[in-house]
């Protein structure tokens, strides 16, 4: 496979197959290369000779934006959003920026939205042909830049607009450029001579093509993508279904039409009034409109020595680099908090929490990173006040974020507390580290950030000559950024040449004998037969056991299409043989699921929004569901979660087991039916409670909730940062532990010589006799 | 599931009444930091151990 600028050279000496658009050369666009940077690119302008990506050409737009009207950033998607609704497109409501359908953590793109694996491949999955989405994304890659650039950010809105062609449906280039130029053009009015097309490639996980970006006085408004090959062992193949993958930040047109010193200025317009009242910097226009020009080129991946870069600012602005981080920096900082206040606002929102794990580590980081500025500025925000204006503003968009500042607040709240007692620990061990003389370089910073929570910026504050790495954040979270583990694809034992298992479980769930023949025996002990009723470990839910002929069946397994059952004893291959499933282990473990998910909705009424399931164990003794929670959870919850759960449970509500396209799933239940991850089949298996509660599971469920049988819940611990596990068991198992809670209660009135109301008291007093005499002694 | 013998349900009322036993139990255990099952042995030490202590300063 060719990389990214292996791709380029190759399209670019094939230009007139991949870039030669024949409605660029009817209005007349002419291609040509860039004396500067070497670039092929498409202009109406004559005279043109450099191509518009900076540093070949600066934001000449800033004071000076190209177009009459002046949209703002609600404006500028409903402009956006009426062009291409009147040009056929569906307009889609957005996807959570927690990614559940596909292994990443978080939604980095608008084309994400249609990412999902099918037996291990990426495929595309579209609602709508052709469609229009405001796409929120997060992305940590860049927290150095944001707040430092005018157009860096962990959270931005990706205006995706995608096609799916194959000849006869959806559009392909052609069509695709001809709808971005008469948005620029119609809809914003951008003179035609302001727009120049770069020819670019892009690299996707096993698709690739040409693309073109586009430009308007040296701003990139967007980037079209023509995702029209893969590679094969045989070679390059053209795709069967093409896609047009448009991706445009929508900040960008709302600033091309404002040209305000930065691009933060529009799309955090009230959050950025607010800020700077509350902390009363002060705010020059003209001299930030100046300082912006230049400071747009300060991209921290790119400029080798930043120190030099700041200085070359400095001098053209006529002031040192000490005058201009005392006069930029504060307003930097107001601008970062815009940006991160907004990034956890969508991710608690959708589900994520800070904590020192998976995505969750990225949203510390910035929250840290924030509070790190208000420690060094001395300024007392109200983030939450600041997530709410963020909601407020975004709600002709977004109208569903508004619902979830009690949580965010919550959740602020906990985490502040946490930052307060980091930053006391910080003093004694940076004050120990400084004793020894150790070094505080580079890796004992980020090893103090990822061990204990303390930022380089809490360092500072009690080393001052402390040199923190322009890079730092980048460090820390390029490992945290990594892809989720892949799924499991090789197993070790061989099923190759097998047919397929008939899978009985789902259409006779109640029959627990059966007749079906041996087809093979792998290592001396795994039987694979015909057909079976024995359902497989999956989905948390352990095996079912039984018998095969006389030998006992310990364990089942699927391994792709075939199910495995381990036995103890002999059988032989060919015989066509009587098998038995034990029934009242399956009974259990289809309450135990059940019980799971009503456990699962329990914990989500009474806890918040917030918490989605992040593993689950369902066996014979016990069920266990590890949940996205900030905080250990108190008596009286877990006492509401039970409740809650055992009405449920009381009200004898249907369980209804239904298959549906992906597509059709996410469309009537939302994207909370992921509970268990991302599901790599086109078709999903849906199991609702009611209206309660509805998951893609693959599990075995009782008819109705009162078949599970009460609910107790006898343990919970929070297991790690961000997550609490509940471990809980019902029906008869519920109740064989009560009762024998119940046994040792007796046992210890009758030791105490007591009513049973009056134990604990007893004990208090036993504990405090035993104390005090062994005080004596 | 050779452990587990078949237990027939309940109705509320008896489940409410072994939830609150549980209660109990569970409070009882915390204030020694001790599992349930083990609640009955450490009481008894305790016991043994004031008796004990008590013989011995009694004697003093």
């Amino acid at each position: 496979m060719l990389n990214k600028s292996e791709l380029k050279r190759k399209f670019s000496k094939e230009w007139e197959k991949h870039y030669k658009i024949d409605f660029l050369i009817d209005k007349g666009f002419k291609r040509k290369i860039c004396s500067n940077c070497g670039k092929a690119f498409w202009t109406l302008d004559p005279n043109r000779k450099l191509c518009a990506d900076p540093p070949c050409q600066a934001y000449d737009f800033i004071g000076n934006p190209p177009t009459k009207q002046r949209l703002g950033y609600i404006e500028s998607w409903k402009t956006i959003e009426n062009f291409f609704k009147k040009n056929g497109h569906k307009s889609l409501r957005r996807y959570p920026v927690v990614c559940r359908w596909y292994p990443l953590y978080f939604t980095i793109a608008g084309i994400i939205d249609f990412y999902r694996l099918e037996k291990g491949n990426l495929v595309f999955d579209f609602p709508a042909n052709p469609s229009i989405v405001p796409q929120s994304c997060l992305r940590f890659n860049d927290i150095p830049n944001v707040g430092v650039t005018g157009r860096h950010y962990t959270s931005f809105v990706m205006v995706q607009q995608s096609s799916l062609y194959d000849g006869k449906q959806g559009y392909w280039k052609e069509k695709c450029i001809e709808l971005d130029f008469d948005l620029l053009t119609k809809a914003f009015g951008i003179n035609p001579e302001e727009i120049v097309f770069i020819e670019d490639a892009w690299v996707g996980p096993n698709a690739f093509g040409p693309s073109l970006e586009y430009f308007v006085r040296g701003l990139e408004i967007g980037n079209a993508v023509f995702t029209e090959f893969k590679q094969t062992n045989s070679g390059v193949q053209e795709l069967e279904q093409k896609v047009i993958d448009m991706g445009a930040g929508l900040e960008r047109f709302s600033w091309i039409t404002q040209g305000t010193p930065t691009s933060y200025d529009v799309a955090f317009e009230p959050i950025i009034r607010y800020l700077k009242q509350q902390t009363g910097i002060e705010y020059d226009r003209n001299f930030f409109e100046k300082y912006s020009k230049l400071s747009g080129t300060l991209n921290m991946d790119e400029v080798k020595n930043m120190s030099k870069a700041k200085q070359t600012i400095a001098q053209k602005l006529g002031t040192t680099v000490e005058l201009l981080e005392k006069r930029v920096s504060p307003l930097e900082a107001i601008y970062a908090i815009a940006d991160h206040t907004l990034a956890l606002t969508f991710a608690i929102t959708d589900g994520m929490l800070p904590s020192n794990v998976g995505g969750g580590y990225n949203l510390r980081v910035i929250l840290r990173r924030m509070l790190g500025f208000m420690d060094k500025f001395r300024w007392n925000l109200d983030l939450t006040k600041i997530c709410e204006i963020h909601a407020n503003h975004l709600k002709p968009i977004y109208p569903e974020l508004i619902d979830h500042i009690d949580d965010i607040d919550k959740i602020l709240e906990v985490e502040k507390k946490r930052y307060s007692n980091t930053k006391i620990r910080t003093q004694n061990i940076v004050k120990r580290i400084v004793e020894n003389q150790e070094p505080l370089n580079e890796e004992r910073l980020i090893k103090l950030y990822d061990s204990e929570g303390i930022t380089p910026e809490l360092v500072k504050t009690f080393v001052p000559d402390l040199k923190i790495p322009n890079d730092f954040y980048v460090k820390v979270t390029e490992t945290h950024m990594k892809e989720k583990k892949k799924l499991k694809l090789t197993q070790e034992i061989d099923v190759s040449g097998l047919p397929p298992t008939k899978i009985m479980f789902y259409d006779e769930p109640d029959k627990y004998e059966f007749d079906a023949a041996i087809l093979r025996i792998i290592n001396n002990e795994w039987v694979v037969l015909d057909k079976t009723y024995f359902y497989p470990e999956s989905g948390g839910q352990k095996s079912d056991i039984g018998f095969i002929g006389n030998a006992p069946v310990l364990n089942v397994q699927k391994i792709g299409n075939v199910v495995i059952h381990k036995v103890l004893g002999s059988v032989k291959e060919g015989e066509y043989i009587t098998c038995r499933v034990n029934k009242y282990r399956r009974d259990i473990l289809k309450k135990h699921h059940t019980a799971t998910h009503i456990v699962n909705t329990a914990c989500r009424e009474i806890l918040g929004q917030h918490v989605w399931q992040h593993g689950a164990e369902k066996t014979a003794e016990k069920a266990r569901l590890d949940i996205t929670h900030y905080d250990t959870l108190t008596e009286k919850q877990v006492q509401d979660i039970e409740n809650r759960a055992n009405q449920i449970v009381e009200k004898k509500i249907p369980i209804k087991i239904e298959i549906l396209e992906r597509g059709d799933a996410e469309k009537k239940y939302g994207f909370r039916i992921y509970q268990g991850g991302a599901v790599p089949e086109k078709k999903l298996r849906i199991v609702s409670i009611g209206n309660l509660d509805h998951e893609a599971c693959c599990g075995l469920h009782c008819n109705n909730t009162s078949e599970v049988g009460f609910i107790s819940i006898f343990k919970t611990k929070r297991i790690q940062d961000g997550i609490v596990r509940l471990e809980f068991a019902s029906g008869e198992v519920a109740l064989k532990q009560l009762k024998e809670k119940e046994k040792i209660l007796k046992e210890v009135t009758k030791k105490l010589g007591v009513k049973e109301d009056d134990v604990p008291k007893k004990v208090q007093e036993l504990f405090n006799t035993w104390k005090m005499l062994r005080k004596k002694k | 599931m050779e452990n587990v013998e078949e237990e027939k349900m309940i109705d509320k009322k008896e489940w409410n009444k072994l939830k609150k036993k549980q209660n109990i139990l569970r409070q009882a255990s915390a204030i020694l930091n001790v599992k349930d099952e083990d609640l009955p042995r450490i009481i008894e030490r305790f016991q043994n151990e004031i008796k004990e202590m008590e013989k011995k300063f009694g004697k003093l």
